[in-house]
């Protein structure tokens, strides 16, 4: 038996896909009398059982769902009486321009601006508002971080021993020293925020949390269409008070940053951050 | 003019209404199957999307006999290599070096079990998703179809379009793969615990 056949049959052993007795049979007195066969086996085995275990299907996140379920379901389609093909043809010129006005509507780009999106934000567990709080009280000296540190393995640490229940990234940069960390409590949830020192003048907050906690109870908030444009992968940015704030999705994360920091320097480090844990 | 844009409109909507009842159900596979692919939570989204728009756009085409579910595997994988042809590239691995790693550990695990066990607990369920990105696209696809989605090789010849024989094979390399690099993570990891 060549060695293809050999791999075919071993693997068809191990999934359970062998239909022919007489292939079963001459597989498993292989197995017995060939170490290397079996050991062949064994990989095709325990590789199959740690990815089925260890990579489970979950459900898709609620936002796509409904994305998807907007632009196709028939049920979220449905069709208002007085568009029918008869009211169409009783009321001739008044059912032209309406469709035209339907029309201009379908056609407008459905994504808002990040103007649009701003104005959207807003609420005690908001993000975008707390962030922005957070780090004018600290800015203006009504607080200190919990954890001085310039070490990304001691912030994370840090993290891990405060029982954070998601994966963290603290990224280190060139120019800026990392400064610390604290522990943002909201309705019972850890969230963590670090921060960088930019020569002693200017200040970076970084806070991330698991896109869950947006998804879920929505123990922190972000409008829908926030969390939909982040989703898509954009970088959404924007200056208030000369104060520069960025949020991105990086993986199962999402990030909010503000800083003092000159805005060319905010867009280019931190919208175009990939994290890795 | 009225009628012909009245008419479209309602032919529209009734596709809207088909599409919607025999593709929706199929949402939660196919993210899925597209978050393996690429790893990444907004990737897998985006493919989605597309899958959906491309699968939108030939619905009319369909005959009554297709299965839906092939057909839209079928174009989430095609739209797949579309989307990450520039990325094709960073997932290729030699598979020179996976054989000499994969002999080096058959001659010199005396215990397979024992490290199994190592593997399984130390291994964290990011990591063996990150490993599956090292495979090249051909091999990842075959093998997230049996492997999390617990396919037959019938069905995942039907949803990758090729012969069942290659689908085997290709499960069988993949395998390998995986156990290489989980065994070079392991290693890794010892040598920086001993740091």
């Amino acid at each position: 038996m060549n060695q293809e056949n050999l791999e075919r049959l071993i693997t068809s052993y191990a999934d359970g896909e062998l239909r022919e007795t007489s292939e079963i049979n001459s597989i498993e007195n292989l197995l017995q009398s060939d170490k290397n066969l079996k050991f062949d086996y064994s990989v095709q085995l325990f590789t199959k059982s740690i990815v089925s275990e260890k990579l489970k299907l979950q459900p898709a996140p609620e936002q796509i769902r409904n994305k998807v379920f907007k632009e196709f379901n028939p049920l979220k389609k449905t069709v208002p009486e007085f568009l029918s093909t008869k009211a169409f043809i009783a009321y001739g010129s008044t059912a032209i321009a309406l469709l035209a006005i339907i029309l201009l509507i379908f056609n407008r780009t459905p994504q808002k601006t990040i103007e649009e999106l701003s104005v959207e934000q807003s609420g005690d567990n908001n993000l975008y508002t707390r962030v922005v709080e957070n780090f004018k009280y600290l800015k203006e000296g009504h607080s200190s971080p919990q954890l001085i540190s310039a070490s990304s393995a001691e912030i994370k640490a840090f993290f891990r021993n405060e029982g954070l229940k998601y994966d963290l990234f603290v990224p280190t940069y060139d120019n800026w020293e990392l400064l610390g960390a604290d522990i943002f409590q909201l309705r019972g949830e850890k969230f963590a925020v670090h921060y960088y020192n930019v020569n002693g003048s200017s200040l970076i907050y970084f806070f991330q949390a698991d896109i869950s906690f947006f998804e879920n109870d929505k123990i922190i908030k972000l409008s829908e269409d926030l969390i939909e444009y982040l989703n898509e992968g954009n970088c959404f940015i924007t200056y208030e008070e000369n104060l520069g704030i960025v949020m991105k999705q990086s993986q199962h994360n999402i990030i909010a940053v503000v800083s003092d920091i000159s805005p060319v320097e905010l867009e280019k480090n931190f919208c175009n951050l990939n994290l890795n844990y | 003019m009225l009628p012909v844009i009245l008419s479209v409109s309602g032919e529209r909507i009734n596709l809207i209404s088909e599409f919607g009842k025999a593709a929706i159900s199929y949402i939660d596979g196919l993210y899925n199957f597209g978050l393996r692919m690429t790893g990444s939570r907004v990737e897998a989204n985006k493919l989605l999307i597309e899958t959906y728009r491309r699968a939108f756009n030939f619905f009319d085409k369909l005959s009554r006999e297709t299965d839906i579910k092939t057909w839209l595997f079928r174009i989430m994988i095609k739209s797949f290599y579309d989307f990450s042809e520039i990325k094709a590239d960073q997932a290729k691995t030699s598979f020179e070096e996976t054989e000499q790693l994969y002999s080096k550990i058959q001659f010199s695990s005396t215990n397979f079990t024992e490290l199994e066990k190592k593997i399984t607990d130390k291994i964290k369920d990011d990591e063996l998703s990150e490993v599956l990105l090292f495979l090249p696209a051909e091999l990842r696809i075959v093998v997230i179809l049996c492997d999390i989605f617990k396919f037959s090789y019938e069905k995942i010849a039907d949803f990758a379009d090729i012969p069942v024989e290659n689908v085997i094979l290709r499960i069988h390399l993949a395998r390998k793969i995986i156990l290489a690099k989980l065994y070079m993570r392991l290693k890794n990891q010892n040598i920086s615990d001993k740091e």
